[in-house]
């Protein structure tokens, strides 16, 4: 039922270097029909079992049926006359056809072929038929007619569409052993497929067994259809409830036109559909795989941020359509091709990620890889056990996300350790016991000698721990809390060295916001690493927007830079700057110092996409 | 006595020689002020000193560096730090005394009593002594040293393996910077004790400790009889 030329002998013809160019699969065997051969007339009947008869894609059906069953070749005659049911009627000089070759849309045609079971006569001929095709048919056994799928007539008006699959008994005394004559009345107006052709399976086996294998060829979709229902339901509550990525609804879309495909695949054992729905729904099928690559694709592609996969995804969608009109003349086909190709890109991609060390691609690439693999072992029929072969990539992809998941639950954690840290060490910088323990030992001095200012030196003290504790648990603060801090600190600094020490931060927006206490470290820098010269005891802030929303803050601090010692790049101080501006401005930040004439001036940049200082 | 400040925060320097003059008195012979060692090592040049009062930042090489060379020299250093963990590693290099910030009166004194009393102790035990040599300043370990001998202003160490290092403090700044164990045998030797084997004395008052290594060492006539109880 799965192979019908779509295109003519001649077209066939031309194509067949361009597909033998086109190694993308060993699959551009497969077809077994001879179109454009002379028709063979012979007395002789050939016999052989139907599983060699038949093309490689549906070979699957036949190769259960008993090994002493052999049919005859076909012979095929256009017209209509009831005798040509007759067993005894010389079919000698009709023309020898394949089961696949048969004419459509050509009027009414009768096939004639011969069943027998080679054996002593102790075992009788199974009872059941089951027939599947597109076509219109009639079916006789020797001479007595079973039944019918539907009414076949001379032209599309009075032809009546039957079922794809039909199953028929065979009465008792028609059985026995020995030589039986099939007769077939069918017309094909109704077929659907484009092609110039059509054809049928014929299969007899006791009806149990033929019932079975409709089971297990219904088995595999449907399961797959729930499974990958599920797996999309999943993936769908995952977006919705735990991580809005665009990975898991490519995911959730895999793997829904996946179990639309499977379905499809299935709905045809369940519900014994008209003839002429069966060209749709395996176009439809084609298209679901087509869908199922390009997501396949894109998943890996965005998920492991492919370089250019706009392109690469817009690029896949003319190959797909090439590559349907390229592949053999067999719908199942396109669908492999289809498969292959975003296989094939789905690979590389993976690869790609592979060789940059990007957490997941192993999984994803083994995934792919026994996914190909397996489809290129039963190339024939993508549909054959779809689901099996593309079970492995799919788990792949699966462990891809889950290891993303997990590698950013991690780092979330590392972040809110991080956080948690910084906010320590803050509290830390301004409690820490060397500035607490001088500022005391200060106080002590000024409480002897003038206990007046003793309590000015207090207040300072506590205006500066109430604003360290205004911004302590904050991320980010607007730059007039930041100056306010600087200005309290400097405040005690001023006491205790005895120089008037002031902060300008003239028109300046003080609406933007910086990480807490990053200002206060560059001036705590500024007293550790400088010394004042020719009484400078002014720091200075510059802010300039460049361009977009980077934000520039220039931060001058004066004094001697010391000599013998450098500004230490690495100190606690920049550390906890550059962790600060890092962990609310990843990557986006920059931070560079040089000394300048009469001090040491910092620049911060932050919202520049660029590498760090 | 003749003291020199080095503290940065100019209200904590006039408390400390504020202090200085209260518990030195009459015996405090010059007090000066320098805000940074660098400035230190200049002062120092000029006039020689018996004290120093460092306020110093232990933490990075540079702290231990301007440690070294400052307990390297002839002077006791006391520490006057906010940083209080770092004192035991300050007394491991030699320091005399460490006042932790805030500071009262009566904590300085107690450390300035440790520089100026006759039988005054380091209120903690040096693992090292820093020697200068060649211009730079190397640490010796204080287990190594079997005996020191004075020379005027200056003693020599004299290490287990016989190699002798010059310190520029006296014996008895020295002294006072051992850890116990340690005795002052003579008016020129202090020896470990545990270095002794026996003590010899011969005719004319003449006393001598055997040390295991068999060098003999003289015994000032006032110490002989306290040493041969102690040996038991």
């Amino acid at each position: 039922m799965d192979g019908h030329s779509r295109f003519g002998g001649v077209n066939r013809i031309a194509w067949r270097p361009l597909l033998t160019l086109v190694v993308l699969l060993g699959a551009s065997s497969g077809t077994t029909a001879t179109t454009g051969a002379e028709p063979v007339r012979t007395e002789e009947r050939r016999w052989s079992h139907p599983a060699k008869e038949y093309p490689r894609s549906v070979r699957r059906w036949f190769v259960e049926l008993p090994p002493a069953l052999q049919y005859s070749e076909v012979r095929f005659r256009d017209g209509d006359d009831p005798r040509w049911a007759q067993p005894a009627w010389d079919d000698a000089d009709w023309e020898v056809r394949g089961f696949w070759d048969l004419p459509a849309r050509a009027g009414v045609q009768w096939v004639r072929f011969r069943v027998r079971m080679d054996c002593d006569g102790r075992v009788a001929l199974p009872a059941g038929i089951m027939i599947s095709t597109v076509r219109t048919y009639e079916v006789f056994w020797d001479g007595v007619l079973l039944g019918a799928s539907g009414v076949p007539g001379p032209d599309r008006t009075s032809e009546q569409v039957g079922r794809v699959d039909e199953w028929f008994s065979i009465p008792a005394p028609l059985r026995g052993p020995g030589e039986h004559v099939v007769a077939m009345r069918s017309s094909s107006y109704r077929v659907g497929f484009p092609a110039k052709n059509s054809g049928f399976r014929f299969l007899v086996d006791a009806p149990a067994r033929l019932q079975g294998m409709v089971l297990r060829e219904a088995f595999v979709p449907t399961l797959a259809a729930g499974a990958l229902c599920m797996v999309a339901l999943a993936a769908l509550i995952m977006w919705l409830l735990a991580a809005r990525r665009a990975t898991l609804l490519l995911l959730g879309g895999v793997c829904v036109s996946g179990a639309a495909m499977q379905a499809l695949q299935a709905m045809r054992w369940f519900f014994q559909y008209p003839a002429d729905w069966h060209y749709p729904v395996l176009a439809a099928m084609v298209g679901l795989v087509g869908a199922q690559g390009v997501l396949t694709v894109a998943f890996v592609a965005v998920h492991f941020a492919v370089p250019h996969r706009g392109w690469l995804l817009g690029g896949l969608v003319p190959v797909f359509a090439l590559v349907s009109w390229l592949s053999p003349p067999r719908l199942n086909l396109e669908g492999v091709w289809i498969l292959a190709v975003g296989m094939t890109v789905s690979l590389g991609c993976a690869g790609w990620a592979l060789r940059r060390g990007r957490r997941g691609a192993g999984p994803a690439l083994a995934g792919l890889a026994a996914s190909a693999a397996l489809l290129l072992l039963e190339a024939e029929d993508f549909r054959a056990s779809f689901f099996l072969k593309f079970l492995p990539a799919l788990l792949g992809l699966i462990a891809a996300i889950a290891m993303q998941l997990h590698d950013e639950r991690r780092d979330a954690q590392a972040a809110q350790l991080a956080a948690a840290r910084l906010e320590t060490e803050l509290l830390k910088k301004n409690l820490q016991p060397h500035f607490l323990l001088n500022t005391l030992a200060v106080l002590t001095e000024i409480v002897e000698q003038n206990p007046r200012s003793a309590v000015k030196l207090i207040d300072d003290l506590a205006d500066e721990f109430r604003a360290v504790a205004r911004v302590s648990a904050e991320k980010l603060i607007p730059l007039a809390q930041e100056l306010e801090l600087c200005r309290a600190h400097l405040r005690v600094m001023s006491v205790r060295t005895g120089q008037t020490w002031s902060l300008e931060a003239a028109g300046v927006d003080e609406t933007v916001v910086v990480p807490p206490a990053v200002l206060l470290t560059l001036i705590e820098n500024g007293f550790t690493h400088q010394r004042v010269t020719n009484g400078a005891t002014v720091f200075r802030l510059r802010l300039e927007r460049v361009g977009g929303a980077v934000v520039r803050l220039t931060f001058f601090s004066p004094g001697e830079v010391q000599a013998d010692r450098t500004r230490p790049a690495g100190g606690t101080g920049m550390r906890y700057v550059r962790a600060r501006l890092e962990e609310s401005f990843p990557g986006r930040w920059s931070l560079h110092g040089e000394p300048v004439a009469g001090g040491w001036r910092s620049v911060v940049e932050i919202g520049a996409e660029r590498g760090r200082a | 006595m003749r003291v020199l400040i080095v503290e940065d925060e100019p209200l904590l320097a006039q408390r400390l020689e504020r202090f200085c003059r209260e518990i030195l008195g009459e015996t405090l012979e010059t007090i000066r002020r320098a805000t940074a060692l660098a400035e230190a090592s200049a002062r120092l040049d000029e006039a020689p000193i018996d004290l120093l009062l460092l306020d110093l930042n232990l933490h990075g090489r540079d702290g231990m560096e301007l440690l070294k060379a400052s307990v390297a020299g002839s002077f006791h250093t006391i520490i006057v730090s906010a940083n209080t963990d770092q004192a035991l590693r300050a007394f491991e290099f030699g320091v005399i005394d460490f006042v932790p910030k805030p500071f009262s009166q009566e904590r300085l004194a107690q450390a300035l009593a440790r520089v100026t009393e006759r039988e005054g102790r380091a209120a903690g035990a040096a693992k090292y002594l820093a020697v200068k040599k060649h211009g730079r300043v190397e640490l010796v370990e204080i287990d190594r040293i079997v005996y020191l001998e004075g020379a005027g202003a200056y003693a020599e160490l004299v290490l287990d393996d016989g190699k002798r290092e010059l310190h520029d403090k006296t014996l008895e700044k020295l002294h006072a910077l051992l850890p116990p164990g340690f005795e002052r045998i003579h008016k020129s030797y202090v020896v470990r004790w545990s270095a002794v084997k026996a003590l010899h004395a011969s005719e004319g008052s003449h006393y001598e400790a055997e040390l295991k290594n068999g060098v003999m060492l003289p015994v000032g006539r006032t110490r002989y009889k306290e040493l041969r109880e102690k040996l038991g």
